[in-house]
């Protein structure tokens, strides 16, 4: 188990990285993605497909505004999927287990920001010798304390969670894991529930009764309906700003 | 004249200009400059960083030091619209260094002055619109077993990504200070998180409708020799009205500052209720 959490530490902790670590290079630190990836370096995509998925929609509408650090997603799908996947496709545990690893990812957050204003101080003082190595140097340590933000506790969680949490699910009667199903089909409410508020159901609301009325009534799909909020989008603006052109300058 | 005065009179002798590949490396760089974020000044070291092959071209000496002190001041904004902001700066460094009238506090105050308002646009617009529809519709895509959901994802989030950080970088440097008023005149922003609200919140209705499962079909009435299932009886109603009602109260409560993390664990709680009664699936 050593090795095994050693292997899913590192790649998880670079995977974890991808937000402020080495940067947003392909967006990949979405539960979306980090779960089928982190699934298929330890060989079972599926579940890693369904545990990214699934979180992806509970975390939705959790949005990072300004200095705010909130629940992290990332650290959620990673736990996650690494568990799920060890204790054999276990995926109510996933679930189960969504939020205290949000929580954790959250706190390892705040203590990277709190650890990196040293690096920031020496940063100040490489400026004052003209040393622009040390800070480039100063920016890779706060690199490498995102990906130990990541590799801890998925290392120690592998090495020393595994057991214990199959040995916790196992002492569960059957109504935990199908009552832990029933919560996964309830949970996107509360990223759906969260975005309502940040665009404005009052204002949109017509737009939200289409899409709703298209998917109930019309069993259409999410992606012809997206092509056609797409174009419900474009001509709405188009006619907006055609209207508005003229004085919009004025009015900003 | 001291030795650093001489070397400032060397760079304003032989004008040095930053070219495309000065651009491109600042663009390298810009993809991780939060990884030394703080609590104290939040991206200066980022900000700083990517602006060393920029500088260390252009100064030499203490102009170079004041440089770095300019950057390594507070400075917070959307992580991807860090580019359009330091590309003006570019701009206006390479004029400064050619011994042009660009003072030290003009430079300074591209930074606070757009910084706010850009957060302000690519938070909502990133974080909240963007990212929700394309998320939603990879996740639904990837529930229903597709395995190029992630694929799709990253595909998609990178149009707008490298638009706002590559593009308008280099955008930005070519306009310089015209940028701002470009910013300020036009309306495009606007009406791109417009059409993103729309697009965001029909996909969310249909979202709602497909992925949001509230069933309690394995709930019976018995009312005298009739016999009901409760869930038929919703459903002939109007069908999907438990999902969209949860997530409307959800939204309601949300709204009022309830505790998210508090929410989800109720929402657990309620499905292991719901199947120790028997009466949820």
């Amino acid at each position: 188990m050593f090795l095994q959490a050693l292997y899913v530490g590192v790649i998880g902790g670079l995977l974890s990285m991808d937000v402020y670590g080495w940067g947003t290079i392909a967006a990949m630190g979405r539960p979306i993605v980090v779960g089928p990836l982190l699934g298929l370096f330890m060989g079972d995509f599926w579940t890693g497909l369904w545990v990214g998925a699934t979180i992806e929609f509970m975390f939705l509408g959790v949005i990072p505004t300004g200095a705010a650090i909130p629940p992290d997603a990332t650290m959620s799908a990673l736990g996650a999927t690494a568990l799920a996947i060890l204790l054999g496709g276990d995926r109510p545990a996933a679930i189960a287990l969504a939020v205290p690893l949000a929580l954790l990812g959250q706190l390892g957050q705040m203590a990277v920001w709190q650890l990196n204003a040293f690096f920031l101080h020496k940063a100040d003082q490489y400026a004052e010798d003209l040393n622009l190595k040390g800070i480039e140097r100063m920016h890779y340590s706060g690199m490498f304390l995102f990906f130990l933000r990541g590799f801890i506790p998925l290392f120690l969680g592998v090495w020393l969670g595994v057991a214990p949490v199959r040995v916790l699910m196992e002492s569960f009667p059957s109504w935990v894991n199908s009552g832990l199903n029933v919560a996964a089909g309830l949970l996107p409410a509360v990223g759906f529930g969260m975005l309502l508020n940040m665009i404005g159901l009052r204002r949109y609301w017509p737009y939200f009764l289409i899409g709703f009325t298209l998917a109930t009534f019309f069993n259409a799909s999410i992606v012809p309906i997206a092509i056609l909020g797409l174009c419900l989008a474009i001509v709405i603006v188009s006619i907006q700003s055609e209207n508005v052109a003229p004085t919009a300058a004025d009015t900003f | 004249m001291t030795s650093q005065e001489m070397m400032v009179q060397d760079v304003v002798d032989q004008p040095i200009s930053i070219t495309k590949a000065d651009l491109q490396k600042v663009f390298w760089r810009s993809l991780s400059v939060m990884a030394s974020l703080n609590y104290e000044r939040f991206l200066a070291v980022g900000r700083t960083y990517i602006l060393i092959p920029i500088l260390s071209k252009l100064y030499k000496g203490d102009e170079l030091r004041r440089a770095l002190r300019r950057y390594l001041e507070f400075f917070l904004t959307h992580p991807y619209f860090v580019n359009p902001i330091v590309g003006i700066q570019i701009a206006m460094e390479e004029e400064a260094a050619r011994g042009g009238n660009v003072d030290e506090d003009a430079i300074r105050g591209v930074s606070t002055g757009l910084m706010g308002p850009l957060a302000g646009v690519g938070d909502p617009l990133f974080w909240g619109t963007i990212r929700s529809i394309i998320g939603g519709v990879c996740a639904a895509i990837g529930l229903a077993g597709n395995a190029l959901a992630p694929i799709l994802f990253i595909l998609l989030w990178n149009i707008p990504h490298y638009f706002v950080r590559h593009t308008l970088l280099f955008q930005a440097y070519d306009t310089g200070l015209g940028f701002i008023r470009q910013f300020r005149e036009s309306d495009t922003l606007q009406r791109i998180t417009e059409g993103a609200s729309i697009l965001g919140i029909t996909a969310i209705g249909a979202l709602i409708a497909l992925w949001v499962r509230v069933d309690f079909s394995p709930l019976d009435f018995n009312l005298g020799e009739a016999a009901f299932n409760l869930q038929d009886l919703l459903d002939s109603i109007f069908p999907k009205m438990l999902p969209i009602g949860l997530t409307l109260f959800l939204s309601y409560l949300l709204a009022k500052k309830f505790n998210i993390n508090l929410l989800i664990l109720i929402l657990i709680a309620i499905g292991l209720l719901g199947a120790l009664l028997g009466i949820m699936a």
